[in-house]
């Protein structure tokens, strides 16, 4: 799977195309659980930066939509959430579901997999690495 | 018993006086009747009026009847109210019941079977894919344009190799153009070689070494043509008094007499063979008269072939992985190797020494002897289409699949096809999540693109910068497939990348 370097107040983190969309899917789903307008902003950028991008070249727009460090902890925070649910395997018809418009079709998902995603792109976001 | 009969009757004796009381009846005027409008005239308009009592009961009447309708009216509103919103709640849930079991077939079939062919699709024949000419590359990026092939002269002196191009695995195969040799461009071979099969001469020990290129592998009859030549033949073997799968005898001389001169169109003696087999009925048949029978064909007399008995035709098994021939002792090409223009590029070649492995493509097979090359060439006709679409099409079903992670990226596998035909080779879908494909020469690759039909050009720009200056550690080769842009637009890109990429460490390929 290709892969896509984020970059955020001039560090980069290179990511997995896969997790980096299973992560937006969960998002979404998150985000339909808990509504929240901050997290429905991050979720829709990240759904037409998918839908414009080929392999490799997804960009998460850190810097455009993370303008603050409170805006980025409340990322990082939900960030945390998704790995922390996402057990070990994320089932490839709720990813499916999510309805990414990629062309990917989802096998199930190795959690671990997702979790790696999310912390390379939690050291490039949270202020404290954490 | 009495006298004899059953129906004797005696009268009873009257003992009392017969009397009778009738009632007593009287008429006379009795009180008046209020109701029925005694003692008034009728239309008087008095109390006891009988009609104006008539229009009193007919108004009361007229009266109940229209509350009575209006409480219905009401009645009737009421429930067809309540009819109508029942049937709209009900309509409604069945309208999300529906959608929702669509939506869950669409999300089982997309789970369960391959995406189906949408988007960018393949060019449909190998022979046409891609092309030789390479434009001038920036240092430090290599790319492959697709414009159209320049002429190869029959006789091209052999070009050395760019260092540059030759560091990156992608040398020129000896005795073919540059571009033969980088591309499976059977479109050049197509162009550069005869119509018929060559042979090499005896002397340089001809065997078996079938030596080309997947692709269609000998001419398709028409339905029409087809028909016509087992007519033809059924008349023949009819002339000779034969059966279908019969044999010429053998012409063994009558007694006393000399043998028959067997007809000079006779079908030769192909046990199991009915009537000509045109397989390669575009090929020389001189070929064939000394190299068919290695490959598992008998020439004809008409100029085509059939199949000997015992064989496998030696017909390559089609695919973009390379041909396997049926012979036994042949071993499977790993990939494309460029054919000479005369189908001989090869000199010093002799049974005793074996075929050198050739740059890029691993080695062959020692067994292998000889060279003859058939021209795969597509027929470019619909079943030729076919064939080479429906090989692409396994082919990036199978590059789309992540061995690591798992699932399909239909964009992946289209990049990786065109990869393969650029490169003139097989590569592998990476097991490892940190790389997308490796290439034996080239190593772990890393992709971008192919955009989808309105992707961002900025994005696919900045990912290649980015990737190109140290934010992607894992490869160092990263191809960049531009399927999709326009001229303009693939311009823009690979300027904006050779200036954004100064100094990086990697090997920028552009697929075009």
């Amino acid at each position: 799977m290709a892969h896509s370097t984020q970059a955020f107040r001039g560090g980069t983190a290179t990511l997995n195309d896969r997790s980096l969309l299973a992560l937006v899917a969960l998002l979404r789903r998150l985000e339909e659980r808990e509504p929240d307008a901050r997290l429905s902003a991050i979720v829709a950028a990240w759904y037409r930066a998918a839908e414009v991008s080929g392999p490799g070249t997804i960009d998460l727009t850190l810097d455009t939509l993370l303008t603050d460090d409170a805006a980025a902890d409340f990322l990082a925070e939900r960030l945390r959430r998704v790995a922390q649910e996402a057990g070990d395997v994320v089932p490839g018809a709720e990813l499916n579901g999510a309805a990414l418009p990629t062309g990917i079709v989802f096998s199930d998902f190795p959690a671990d997999a997702l979790r790696e995603g999310i912390d390379a792109l939690l050291a490039l976001i949270a202020r404290d690495g954490r | 018993m009495s006298s004899g009969t059953n129906f004797a009757y005696i009268p009873p004796v009257s003992t009392a006086p017969l009397s009778i009381n009738l009632p007593t009846i009287s008429v006379t005027a009795g009180p008046p009747d209020p109701i029925g409008g005694g003692g008034a005239l009728p239309g008087d308009g008095s109390y006891g009026d009988p009609i104006a009592g008539f229009h009193q009961i007919n108004q009361q009447f007229a009266d109940n009847q229209r509350a009575f309708s209006e409480r219905m009216d009401a009645q009737s509103a009421a429930f067809n109210a309540a009819l109508t919103e029942q049937a709209a709640a009900r309509s409604a849930q069945m309208q999300s019941q529906t959608d929702a079991n669509l939506a869950s077939m669409n999300a089982q079939r997309a789970a369960m079977s391959a995406p189906p062919i949408t988007g960018p699709i393949l060019p449909p024949s190998f022979l046409r894919a891609a092309q030789a000419a390479l434009p001038p590359v920036a240092p430090g990026l290599l790319a492959f344009d697709q414009a159209p092939p320049p002429a190869i002269p029959a006789e091209a002196p052999p070009q050395a190799p760019d260092p540059a191009l030759a560091a990156a695995g992608l040398a020129a195969a000896p005795g073919a153009t540059f571009g033969e040799g980088l591309l499976a461009g059977a479109e050049v071979i197509g162009a550069a070689l005869p119509s018929a099969a060559r042979i090499l001469p005896a002397a340089t020990g001809v065997g078996a070494f079938l030596y080309g290129l997947f692709g269609n592998t000998g001419t398709i009859p028409s339905d029409a043509a087809e028909t016509q030549m087992r007519l033809e033949s059924e008349a023949r073997m009819q002339a000779l008094g034969l059966r279908p799968g019969q044999t010429v005898p053998d012409a063994a001389p009558p007694e006393g007499g000399t043998a028959p001169e067997a007809p000079a169109d006779a079908v030769p003696t192909l046990p199991g063979a009915f009537g000509p087999v045109p397989a390669f009925a575009g090929l020389d048949p001189a070929l064939f008269a000394a190299g068919g029978p290695a490959l598992g064909f008998a020439p004809l007399p008409d100029g085509a072939f059939a199949p000997l008995p015992g064989f496998a035709p030696a017909v390559p098994n089609l695919g973009p992985e390379g041909f396997t021939p049926a012979l036994p002792g042949f071993g499977a090409l790993p990939g494309f190797a460029a054919a000479p223009p005369q189908g001989l590029a090869l000199p010093g070649l002799t049974p005793a020494q074996p075929m050198p492995p050739l740059p890029g493509f691993g080695p062959v097979d020692p067994a292998m002897t000889g060279v003859v090359t058939l021209e795969a060439r597509s027929l470019g006709d619909l079943r030729g289409d076919l064939t080479d679409t429906i090989g692409l099409r396994a082919r990036q079903l199978e590059l789309g699949d992540d061995p690591a992670l798992g699932g399909y990226r239909q964009a992946e596998g289209i990049a990786g096809v065109r990869l393969e035909q650029a490169l003139g080779r097989r590569i592998d879908r990476s097991a490892d999540p940190a790389y997308d494909f490796v290439d034996r020469i080239l190593g772990p690759i890393s992709l971008k693109g192919p955009l989808p039909e309105r992707g961002s050009l900025e994005g696919l720009r900045n990912s290649v910068i980015r990737d190109a200056m140290g934010g992607n550690t894992a490869t160092r080769v990263l191809v960049v497939d531009t399927l999709g842009l326009s001229d303009q637009q693939f311009e823009t890109l690979r300027n904006d990348v050779a200036n954004g990429t100064q100094g990086t460490q990697k090997t920028i390929i552009f697929l075009r």
